[in-house]
């Protein structure tokens, strides 16, 4: 039988701007989550200011479900962006979501962003969150719960509509230069929706996700967010295997370690992101299968 | 009660156990037309029926999709038999509830919400992305003794602590105790920023909500 996970999400502050970024005057809210300039400006002073090897975009979780229809409140230096409006108000408006638009809105300037910052030379992260989070940013979750019981015909196609989406984000993501994809559908996990509609509003579509993009990577990989990973492992739907280094290094150095080593690992989990400048006595690297 | 009305009840509960939305309806508005004391009907029939699913959820066998959908069906039903209620029911605790300002994931929330409500409290449910000020102003004003506040989001935490900080400057902090959870809180965090209680899941938040609500009135 697979190992069982149990990973607690400790990201905490890391997750957040730092504080005095937030004072300094160069940086203005809420340009910095409108603006590619903007956010090409910050992401190099975070990288800067926590002396990392990567820059991460964007600097909140609304980027996918905002390009997908729903409305966002940008919000102030204190409290960044979130959803102010679901878009779809009934199940029978489930099917009817509009397409991306890469050419418009906040998800072209962090797309730009990425862009401009690969040209720089810099290397880039981008977050991207998986389809069931977004699906909740879209409708009350309560009436997709009822929708799954009643008529998930209807679910399904949402979430392969919005599973090609985050597959086609992340293709553009690629193209644009990305070296890492930090991928994390943290609401959708086991232990808050259960075995059975994990299963079916969550799991396998990341497992669609991450099946597609493993495909595309070329030579960048997929990080999963832990809380992530627990829940396709610990429902069955993946596998990890462990690579254990007898050296100190940071988490990002240890994975570019087994990455060097082994040129086909694509997808890496069961941890954190935010943890990558961290320095581990014995690291452990989490690869995923499936 | 009489053998006609005992299973009328028994099934109401049975229906919000099983979500189902249409049956618990069609049962309240049964227990109108035959006369079945609405009071009883609430508490023996609906509430009973979530307090079960509230332990299935405990148990393993139910999880935060069914509690929701559970409650959804025991709401269709007081909808119906509130407006037959007697006018002067006894007075209940009053509670405050609702999910920080910057974050808009209310799931956690409303489960609290639901469990405080199964366990006799009147509820009084700002929403989500709440300023810490109007948790305060709403507790005044309608005299509650409990704020519960959540969040899933490590960077809007820190909205709890504010909330504690306006009752300290307002001196209500005796008065209205404060309650807190979510998926990034812990018990540290809460001994940290001086909340009252910190507990994991919607029925234990219930129970500590009842006991630290006889503990003020008996003026512990």
């Amino acid at each position: 039988m697979n190992q069982q996970f149990n990973f607690k999400c400790a990201s905490g502050e890391l997750e957040e701007i730092p504080q005095q970024l937030l004072q300094k005057e160069q940086f203005s809210f809420p340009e910095v989550h409108l603006h590619a300039e903007e956010m090409v400006k910050l992401s190099k002073a975070i990288k800067d200011y926590r002396n990392e090897e990567y820059v991460k975009l964007p600097f909140c979780v609304t980027i996918e479900a905002e390009a997908l229809g729903a409305k966002v409140n940008l919000g102030d230096k204190n409290i960044g962006p979130r959803i102010s409006q679901y878009s779809i108000n009934s199940i029978d408006e489930l099917g009817d979501i509009p397409r991306i638009n890469y050419r418009k809105n906040r998800i072209k300037e962090v797309l730009d962003a990425i862009q401009i910052l690969s040209d720089e030379g810099e290397k880039a992260i981008l977050s991207v969150q998986g389809p069931y989070t977004i699906a909740q940013s879209l409708i009350e979750p309560k009436l997709l719960f009822k929708a799954a019981r009643k008529d998930k015909d209807k679910v399904d196609k949402l979430l392969n509509l919005i599973e090609d989406e985050v597959v086609g984000y992340i293709k553009e993501g690629i193209n644009r230069g990305v070296k890492i994809i930090s991928y994390s559908d943290s609401s959708g996990t086991l232990d808050i929706l259960g075995p059975n509609m994990y299963e079916e509003l969550s799991g396998k579509y990341n497992l669609n996700v991450l099946k597609k993009v493993s495909k595309v990577l070329k030579d960048g990989i997929i990080h999963i967010c832990g809380v992530t990973s627990a829940s396709l492992q610990n429902s069955g739907l993946i596998k990890s295997i462990s690579y254990e280094l007898n050296e100190e290094l940071t988490y990002s150095e240890a994975i570019n370690k087994v990455i060097d080593e082994n040129k086909n690992i694509k997808v890496i989990g069961h941890n954190c992101i935010n943890r990558f400048n961290m320095k581990m006595k014995k690291p452990k690297v989490w690869v995923i299968e499936w | 009660m009489d053998n006609i009305k005992e299973p009328l009840i028994n099934d109401l509960s049975e229906a919000v156990v099983e979500m189902d939305e249409e049956r618990t309806e069609e049962l309240a508005n049964q227990c109108i037309d035959k006369g079945v004391d609405v009071l009883t009907a609430i508490n023996e029939g609906l509430a009973k029926g979530m307090e079960q699913a509230g332990k299935l959820y405990d148990e393993g066998e139910y999880y935060i999709p069914e509690l929701l959908m559970c409650s959804d069906a025991m709401y269709k039903g007081i909808d119906i038999l509130k407006p037959h209620l007697p006018k002067d029911s006894e007075t209940k605790f009053k509670a405050v509830i609702g999910v920080v300002q910057g974050d808009t994931h209310d799931i956690g929330k409303n489960l609290v919400k639901i469990m405080m409500e199964t366990a006799g409290f009147e509820m009084y449910d700002l929403g989500r992305d709440v300023p810490a000020v109007e948790f305060v102003s709403k507790a005044k004003e309608v005299g509650a003794c409990i704020i519960a506040l959540s969040t899933l989001m490590s960077t809007t935490m820190c909205g709890m602590e504010d909330v504690i900080k306006i009752l300290e400057e307002e001196k209500l902090r005796d008065k209205i105790k404060v309650m807190i959870g979510g998926g990034p809180i812990s018990q540290k965090f809460a001994d940290k920023i001086g909340a009252d209680a910190y507990t994991t899941d919607a029925t234990k938040a219930a129970k500590v909500a009842v006991e630290i609500a006889k503990g003020l009135s008996e003026g512990k």
